[in-house]
């Protein structure tokens, strides 16, 4: 009996790691003024909405290729939105003159890392487990809310 | 030259100017584009809404944007809109619009130049057909009064509302609308002055509504022998739509008001007494000026309602009900109704195939979108196209 409870309690332990690992996180670089987001305002700079994250810091709004997990698992829970709806209100709001498309950041999270390093203003996400002190980024918005 | 005119030409210079200078090299120039090429035909003898014939029609259906987009510093935005059509007399590439905003903050920004005037719902990305789920949008509705693009300012002023936006856009300026695209002459083009309206646009993603109401001065008078007069025109819409991830429905109403329309009734009096006493030349002449400024402009109405359902992740199957009361002449209307199927196939994300059969319905005492009185009073529209964004 104990054996199998041991068992359960690693699954459990190793699941719940796996969890933690795909959690999404807003990263800023550490030199931005930024220092936490709400949902409301990640979901108004992701929808085009604006490009100020808070009043008076705007930013330089970086996106992931819409053809990824992480393009797809941000854009369900942070807008609701299917792949394809994401890609069709974007092209809504650029085809209007609205707002001015985001920078696709290609490549997995280590590319998006480096393509932020240097920029300020810049804004992305990427998965939890890719953010090191190394990495010298802050974290604005969790996804899992912590 | 007119004084929007004028001031949309500075602000574009200007903001070419800037765009060359040091402020700008951060940001490059972004660029994208959009494509659509389709055919049209009918059953009908008759040809529909400018000359959709049972001859399969390609040029008119099948046009090129370049959509540009800079930022000029924090504040300051430029975009752009090159749009070609081969149905165009000439061909060229035209700017459709041109404008510089200034956002100094979350909460409102001021738009300059050349602008989409925000009156329905699809306003703003209107020639971009990945964007919508018809061929072309319903007609009755769009195509009552042409109004897309004028030269002026506006203003948006945002308030979030909990999980919603709500924002409220004043705009004003001139317009200019080419009546005849496909053959443009010294009269084909109706101007508008003094407009303005405001747009109100509530967003709750995935609901949006849209309210609009705008006013101008038309000068109606399209050549010697076709004079309606200066009128002051009025419109009116309201727009809903919901668009979920399997099932999105749509619906807009317009109305709209010639508030000169008494005005000339004087005016056709005495030109039908003077062709009782006119020459038989003459009298035809002074009958049918009368006539025309007898006619009536305003008091339109027209709605839709579309329901659309993807099937899957390719396919989306959408039902269009649409509906357009117009007086013309007090023998002839220009009612009609219609009910359209379509389905459309997603290639990708970028990429859409679209196939419609449209039934157009005409009351007796109505030519509908004909160009002329149909022999029937019913037709089918079929049309299909090919829309890609990139």
């Amino acid at each position: 009996m104990k054996k199998i409870y041991l068992c359960f309690m690693i699954f459990i332990m190793l699941t719940a790691k796996s969890f933690a690992a795909d959690n999404i996180v807003v990263i800023v670089p550490k030199k931005s003024p930024l220092t936490k987001l709400t949902l409301a305002q990640v979901k108004a700079l992701y929808l085009g909405e604006t490009r100020f994250a808070v009043p008076g810091v705007q930013v330089e709004l970086h996106d992931r290729d819409r053809t990824t997990v992480i393009f797809k698992e941000f854009y369900e829970k942070v807008a609701d939105m299917s792949p394809k709806q994401a890609s069709v209100h974007w092209s809504r709001k650029v085809f209007s003159g609205e707002a001015p498309p985001p920078v696709r950041d290609s490549g997995e999270d280590a590319a998006v890392l480096e393509a932020l390093k240097n920029k300020g203003e810049a804004i992305n996400y990427v998965y939890e487990k890719s953010v090191t002190s190394a990495s010298n980024m802050k974290i604005v918005y969790s996804l899992n809310g912590k | 030259m007119s004084f929007w005119k004028c001031a949309g030409r500075y602000v574009l210079a200007s903001a070419a100017v800037l765009s060359f200078g040091p402020l700008a090299e951060a940001d490059p120039l972004e660029w994208r584009g959009f494509l659509t090429t389709g055919t049209s035909f009918s059953d009908s003898k008759t040809p529909y809404n400018q000359g959709i014939t049972r001859k399969a029609r390609v040029t008119e259906e099948t046009f090129l944007g370049l959509n540009l987009t800079k930022s000029l510093t924090k504040e300051w935005r430029l975009a752009a809109q090159i749009l070609g059509r081969s149905g165009q007399a000439d061909g060229a590439a035209k700017i459709d619009w041109a404008f510089v905003t200034y956002e100094p903050d979350q909460d409102y920004s001021l738009t300059l130049g050349k602008q989409k005037i925000p009156m329905w719902m699809i306003s703003e990305y209107i020639d971009v057909g990945r964007l919508y789920p018809w061929v072309v949008p319903p007609e009755e509705v769009y195509g009552l009064f042409n109004l897309k693009s004028f030269t002026g300012a506006s203003a948006v002023y945002k308030l979030a509302l909990g999980e919603s936006t709500l924002s409220l856009s004043p705009y004003g300026g001139d317009v200019v609308i080419e009546s005849a695209p496909s053959d443009p002459d010294e009269y084909s083009k109706i101007r508008g002055s003094n407009m303005f309206g405001v747009s109100l646009n509530w967003d709750l993603q995935p609901i949006s509504i849209r309210a609009a109401y705008n006013r101008a001065r038309w000068n109606l008078n399209l050549g010697p022998q076709i004079q309606y007069g200066e009128r002051n025109y009025e419109i009116y819409s309201v727009g809903f739509k919901a668009d979920f991830d399997a099932l999105m429905i749509m619906a807009e109403y317009v109305a709209t008001e010639d508030l000169d329309e008494d005005k000339f009734d004087d005016q056709a009096n005495q030109l039908a007494a003077e062709a009782g006493n006119a020459s038989a030349a003459d009298a035809p002449v002074l009958l049918g000026r009368s006539a025309l400024l007898r006619q009536r402009i305003g008091g339109s109405r027209a709605y839709y309602a579309t329901f659309a359902k993807n099937l899957g992740e390719s396919f989306l199957v959408h039902l269009t009900f649409a509906s357009a009361k117009r007086p013309a002449t007090p023998q002839l209307s220009r009612d009609q109704s219609s009910l359209a199927l379509g389905l459309n196939y997603d290639i990708n994300t970028d990429s859409v195939v679209k196939v419609e059969g449209k039934r157009v319905m005409v009351p007796d005492d109505s030519q509908g979108l004909f160009d002329e009185k149909p022999l029937k009073d019913e037709a089918m529209i079929y049309r299909l196209s090919y829309s890609l964004v990139f």
